[in-house]
């Protein structure tokens, strides 16, 4: 039994409920859903909605990006639980309009049968509706099994990517194109230092050994791909961009967006100690660094711990990506201008 | 052949032996699965019961996709969406019938396995109760020409025996998976559920059939 870390919360029952009805104070641009654990920004476009669902806990999805060029509605569940089909396509309702409706998730069996119900139960009432289903942790299955593989921080770019056809005002058959062809092009390595903790009992969901790091530990502890022992951040990087690259084959004049993570307790002063080794690897190839972001962006509660993403971009790709996002988790300027390289 | 005012009286009777199996589902689900399952189910059939006592349809398909709404609203969870397919996603280019007959029965159960399958991403030999509806579908399509009272009594053995099968199988999915070997032995309870629908809607049509014969 390990360490029992302190918690603030009020009461295990009304954490969802909390959260939620704080984030409508917080946020002015959105709504909270009728009778459903749902919020939806006030604005009301005529285009594709994106809507993304899933349980609380793995933050700052999905509430934190809900907002402007981002997702159109949010669908939550309880505490690491998915929300229930009806609920997705009560959600999903609410907010569309006959332009139809995209949901982006990340590839768990749960998440693509709730949501696959919820698309049938939409169509049913002839809401046209389409899945992007994101896949972009490269540890979680050999590349054979490409299909198999999970979701993790690839899911913010895919949404970002998504709703930025959205609001271009393509059809949904395009914007599902577009966002498969990007989210094909995003991949993650995820790394493990320390479990995060619950929110409810403050206990460790897992345990990692104390001079270990695992490269490819899944949110749940799932085992990783390599445990190593406790090493340099220089070290770790290169093994992990090594991973990253041995499928993406940087070369000379590609351009990738940067993602890295933290996945909830590294500090500042490691991320960027992480970050320079992770520019010189990526700029030895002779791809250039189109933009980057480095911040919480997926943590599993407060898991010690990072996540690299890379997301090898084209024009086609890049006029969407440059669109300006404002969400709470994420927010981004029109034009790339903060990278050197 | 079933008229709509016959086949909601089964399906009242169908979704009563659901609930009352609450308790052996329970227990089975209890060896290696989350328990939740037969809770699940009896409040799902209870919400059934309940919309059958509220509702009239003009159609077969309408009962069907009725039936299988109020499982997908009122159960949640996994079980919910694939219970709720089995009844909600058959054959959308069928025409609306009035009558309930063996062919009726092929065609809507057939769609709605392949539909199971793909959003559930199961097969055969999974333990699930992929493991009791293929092997009904089978015989629903082999007895398509024949009289339903038939067709029921060939889908019940399939699906008890599919059952069976079960024992012989390691999990795939959910808290059972974990079991590995250990739930060699053991039956599926989602594929016990399969069984007791289609056993009681066999023996309400037979009944049925006895009163018609008496009368």
């Amino acid at each position: 039994m390990g360490r029992i870390v302190k918690k603030l919360i009020n009461s295990s029952e009304m954490i969802e409920k909390e959260m939620l009805s704080d984030f409508l104070k917080a946020n002015s641009n959105v709504e909270k859903v009728p009778s459903l654990n749902a919020i939806a920004v006030k604005s009301r476009e005529r285009r594709v909605k994106i809507v993304v669902s899933g349980g609380i806990g793995c933050e700052p999805l999905y509430m934190g990006y809900v907002g402007e060029n981002m997702a159109d509605a949010v669908c939550l569940g309880r505490l690491f639980a998915s929300p229930s089909a009806y609920n997705i396509f009560e959600t999903s309702q609410y907010i569309s309009e006959e332009e139809g409706i995209l949901f982006v998730f990340g590839n768990y069996a749960g998440d693509f049968l709730n949501h696959d119900m919820a698309c049938e139960l939409l169509e049913d009432q002839g809401i046209k509706a389409a899945c992007v289903i994101v896949k972009d942790d490269i540890t979680s299955e050999k590349i054979q099994n490409k299909e198999e593989r999970s979701g993790i921080a690839g899911i913010i770019w895919t949404i970002k990517i998504a709703a930025a056809a959205a609001k271009m005002g393509l059809k949904l058959d395009d914007v599902a194109r577009i966002a498969k062809k990007a989210t094909n092009q995003i991949y993650t390595v995820p790394v493990v230092l320390e479990s995060g903790h619950s929110p409810v009992t403050g206990e460790a969901f897992f345990h990692v050994d104390e001079d270990k790091i695992e490269i490819g530990m899944g949110f749940n502890g799932e085992p990783g791909i390599e445990a190593t022992n406790l090493i340099t951040a220089k070290e770790i990087m290169t093994i992990v961009f090594n991973y990253l690259n041995n499928e993406l084959k940087l070369s000379e004049g590609d351009e990738v967006c940067v993602m890295l993570n933290n996945s909830g307790n590294l500090t500042f002063l490691e991320m960027h100690i992480m970050y320079d080794c992770l520019y010189d690897r990526i700029r030895e190839t002779g791809a250039v660094i189109y933009d980057n972001e480095i911040g919480r962006f997926l943590c599993p509660q407060d898991m010690t711990g990072f996540s690299v993403t890379l997301f090898k971009i084209d024009e086609e790709l890049k006029k969407l990506y440059d669109l300006a996002v404002d969400t709470p988790a994420y927010k981004k300027r029109n034009e790339v201008c903060n990278v050197r390289g | 052949m079933l008229e709509v005012k016959d086949c909601k009286n089964m399906f009242s009777y169908v979704s009563k032996c659901v609930v009352e199996s609450e308790p052996e589902l329970t227990r089975i689900d209890s060896q290696i699965g989350d328990g939740d399952h037969g809770t699940g189910m009896e409040e799902g059939f209870l919400a059934v019961h309940k919309m059958l006592e509220k509702r009239e349809f003009d159609t077969i398909n309408e009962l069907f996709r009725a039936i299988g709404l109020t499982l997908i609203k009122s159960m949640g969870g996994a079980s919910g969406v694939i219970f709720g397919t089995m009844f909600f996603s058959g054959d959308k280019e069928a025409k609306p019938t009035t009558m309930l007959d063996s062919y009726f029965l092929a065609h809507h159960f057939s769609q709605s396995l392949e539909a199971i399958k793909k959003r559930g991403r199961a097969d055969v030999g999974d333990k699930t109760m992929i493991d009791a509806l293929e092997p009904a579908v089978v015989k629903m399509k082999k007895y398509q020409d024949k009289s339903i009272t038939e067709t029921m009594k060939a889908v019940v053995d399939a699906a008890e025996e599919g059952v069976e099968n079960t024992k012989k199988y390691r999990a795939r999915f959910g808290r059972a998976r974990k079991f590995g070997d250990k739930a060699i032995g053991i039956q599926d309870a989602g594929a016990t559920s399969v069984s007791i629908i289609f056993r009681s809607m066999y023996e309400w049509i037979e009944n049925n059939e006895r009163e018609k014969e008496g009368e």
